[in-house]
């Protein structure tokens, strides 16, 4: 048996198996969280070619399944980050029930994750590009399903996505035949071009963003919250490989230094326009591209720590935008408000999701003692004199967070305008707390995630020798 | 007519159904419009592969075609139409900027930007017109049957290209199969937007 090929069956029968239980969303979440789990235990600790005795019969997991000449690998290089990309999953379709983020959120949740992980098995990896464009195409449908019937968000995903494939395809077919080196430096310009471009679509770089503030006021934030995390994490995989595969990008090209410029231009700009928003929605989307920029300035850092440094904002950002997501639907849900002050005065009334929305900002925004601080602090030690301008941009998005996270503060305890309805349940909750704790915890003991980036990058092997 | 003289009047050929999708309203005619061109993706993708794996190239498109149709039988016309209201995109605006597109594109072929030993010169005029083309239609309007229209547009462009680099069966597969998925999820949100507004159909 090949591992690859169970993953991708399992999936498909997980991704139908759940779709029976779409009038029981507890059950729903509960049963494909646990799917997903498993098959991230599956990536992390199966024996792959490693002959097994079970009950005297002899069992060999292959890591190789090949399909119409292209082949999905998985071995020692990359099962550390296959099963990132499905723990982050099963993290965020384990809270999916409080979020009512569509009936079929499940199955497509899974067959995203599963697409996303394909992309990172597949060799000659360059053709990752069309399975991202796939992924892209379920997100797509993910945000139309769980929106107000505006689409212009998830048309835009879609449109731009499909750009970039076509782009990525392109370059990879002038690295892979017309043979790009150090030598030739006028293809490495052209390649360079190609691929900065089809790289900043992909991970959302002004003015490629525009799909996520439209999508934050039309469809449900927590629908947004995965689709953003998955594709942007999946970009961000297939982008490292890019620079791990290949010298001449490393070494003879500017683009190390072009992703830190991109990575200073969208924490900037996504602190500006997290200061001027009053929409919680679309508030979330421009911290997020803040905070993809911070990344971004981590890994045109060019070093070993760097590469960690980006990957740890990644997990960072899963529970900081998961609790404020949950937390804004767990208000939005009951007053169908938008903006700041439609809500305000809720803060007396869901101290829970209040609570939760301020430590899902704080932890965006890398405050201390919270989940965001550790790894944006090691990036500002890390930086240097000659890294000024980076960590100027970093300490403004921080402050321009933490300024929208008092705003919000000061407006949910004040005058209320709207008569509250309903309350949360006990499991809810419980759930926020427990997020709120998760975020703490990982604020104070960030050594807690360590050994695990340590293994998703393992497979980098030129890039963090 | 001489094949020579067919083989120049094939990339205009493609820019004319490409130019009558942005400027027709009636959207079976955009459809049957679209349909031809990826019966002329066919033409040129057959020119670097075997005629069964060129089809596949054509066949996506055109099923991306049929479920786009069966779509709107079942939809209708009533879906939101948003277009931009800053742009202006009436119908001659729309013949004039289809000129410059097909124009610019003669151009950029005339300049050789790509590799000359890979593409034959109507080969390039052939699918930047289409790509161009395609941009033009996803620039003038936000409304979901017309970005449907152009991003198979463009990837039609992008076909007559990629036909001619890649002959892997997996790769064209994969590749062939983008129009029909876009042609899904756009009947998806056709579909969605309907049920939402309460629509009966």
């Amino acid at each position: 048996m090949s591992a690859p090929l169970a993953i991708n069956l399992f999936s498909i029968l997980l991704a139908l198996g759940v779709l029976g239980t779409v009038q029981w969303r507890k059950r729903a979440s509960a049963l494909t969280s646990g799917g997903i789990l498993l098959l991230a235990a599956f990536v992390l600790f199966a024996p792959i070619n490693n002959p097994q005795s079970i009950a005297g019969t002899a069992i060999k997991i292959g890591g190789e399944w090949a399909l119409l000449g292209r082949r999905l690998v998985l071995d020692e290089a990359n099962r550390g980050v296959v099963g990132f990309i499905y723990l982050m999953g099963a993290l965020l379709v384990g809270g999916g029930w409080m979020a009512n983020p569509g009936r079929y959120f499940n199955s497509f949740a899974v067959l995203g994750l599963t697409i996303v992980a394909s992309s990172l098995m597949i060799r000659p990896f360059l053709f990752a590009a069309l399975l991202l464009e796939m992924a892209a195409m379920v997100a797509a449908i993910m945000l139309a399903s769980a929106g107000s019937g505006e689409n212009r968000g998830a048309l835009r995903l879609l449109i731009l996505y499909t750009l970039a494939t076509m782009v990525i395809l392109y370059a990879g077919w002038m690295i892979e035949f017309q043979g790009v080196t150090s030598g030739t430096p006028l293809l490495v310009r052209r390649a360079s071009l190609l691929l900065g471009f089809g790289f900043a679509i992909l991970l959302g770089v002004p003015p490629f963003h525009l799909w996520m503030p439209t999508a934050g006021e039309e469809s449900n934030p927590y629908t947004l919250t995965f689709v953003a995390v998955l594709l942007q994490s999946g970009a961000l995989f297939f982008g490292l490989q890019f620079i791990n595969n290949f010298e001449w990008l490393r070494l003879g090209s500017p683009l190390l230094a072009g992703i830190r410029n991109l990575g200073i231009v969208m924490t900037v700009a996504g602190g500006i326009w997290a200061l001027a928003q009053r929409s919680l929605g679309k508030l979330m989307a421009y911290a997020l591209i803040g905070d993809f920029g911070v990344a971004l300035i981590a890994l045109g850092h060019g070093t070993a720590e760097g590469v960690r440094l980006a990957l740890a904002i990644s997990a960072a950002r899963v529970i900081g935008l998961a609790l404020w997501a949950l937390g804004l639907l767990a208000v939005r849900g009951s007053y169908s408000a938008v903006t700041v002050d439609d809500i305000a005065g809720i803060g007396r009334e869901r101290p829970f999701a209040t609570a939760a929305i301020t430590v899902g900002i704080l932890s965006i925004g890398g405050f201390p003692l919270m989940a965001g601080f550790p790894p944006r602090w090691a990036l500002l030690t890390s930086l240097g004199e000659s890294g000024l301008p980076a960590a100027a941009a970093i300490v403004f998005l921080s402050f321009a967070l933490t300024g929208a996270a008092i705003r919000w503060l000061r407006v949910s305890f004040g005058e209320q305008r709207i008569a509250p309805a309903g309350k949360l349940g006990s499991i809810e909750r419980l759930f926020l707390s427990g997020g709120i704790l998760f975020s703490v915890v990982f604020g104070l003991f960030p050594q807690i995630i360590f050994p695990w980036i340590l293994q998703v990058t393992s497979g980098l092997s030129n890039l963090i020798p | 007519m001489s094949v020579d003289a067919m083989i120049v009047l094939v990339p205009w050929l493609t820019a004319l159904f490409a130019g009558l999708s942005i400027v027709l309203e009636d959207r079976r005619v955009i459809l049957g419009v679209l349909a031809v061109e990826y019966v002329l993706v066919f033409w040129y993708a057959n020119i670097g592969l075997p005629t069964i794996i060129a089809m596949v190239y054509s066949i996506g498109g055109l099923l991306a075609c049929g479920a786009l149709w069966l779509t709107y039988r079942s939809v209708g016309d009533s879906a939101p139409a948003a277009q931009f209201t800053a742009v202006p995109s009436g119908r001659v605006f729309r013949i004039l900027a289809v000129l410059l597109v097909a124009i610019s594109a003669y151009g950029v072929t005339a300049q050789g930007w790509l590799p000359a030993e890979e593409f034959a010169g109507h080969q390039v005029l052939g699918a930047l017109l289409l790509l161009g083309l395609g941009l033009l239609n996803l620039g003038i309007s936000e409304e979901p049957f017309r970005v449907a229209v152009g991003l198979l547009t463009i990837l039609a462009g992008f076909e007559i290209i990629y036909s001619m680099l890649e002959k892997s069966l997996a790769v064209i597969a994969l590749v062939a199969s983008i129009p029909l998925g876009i042609a899904i999820v756009v009947s998806f949100i056709l579909v969605n937007a309907r049920l939402l507004q309460g629509g009966s159909d």
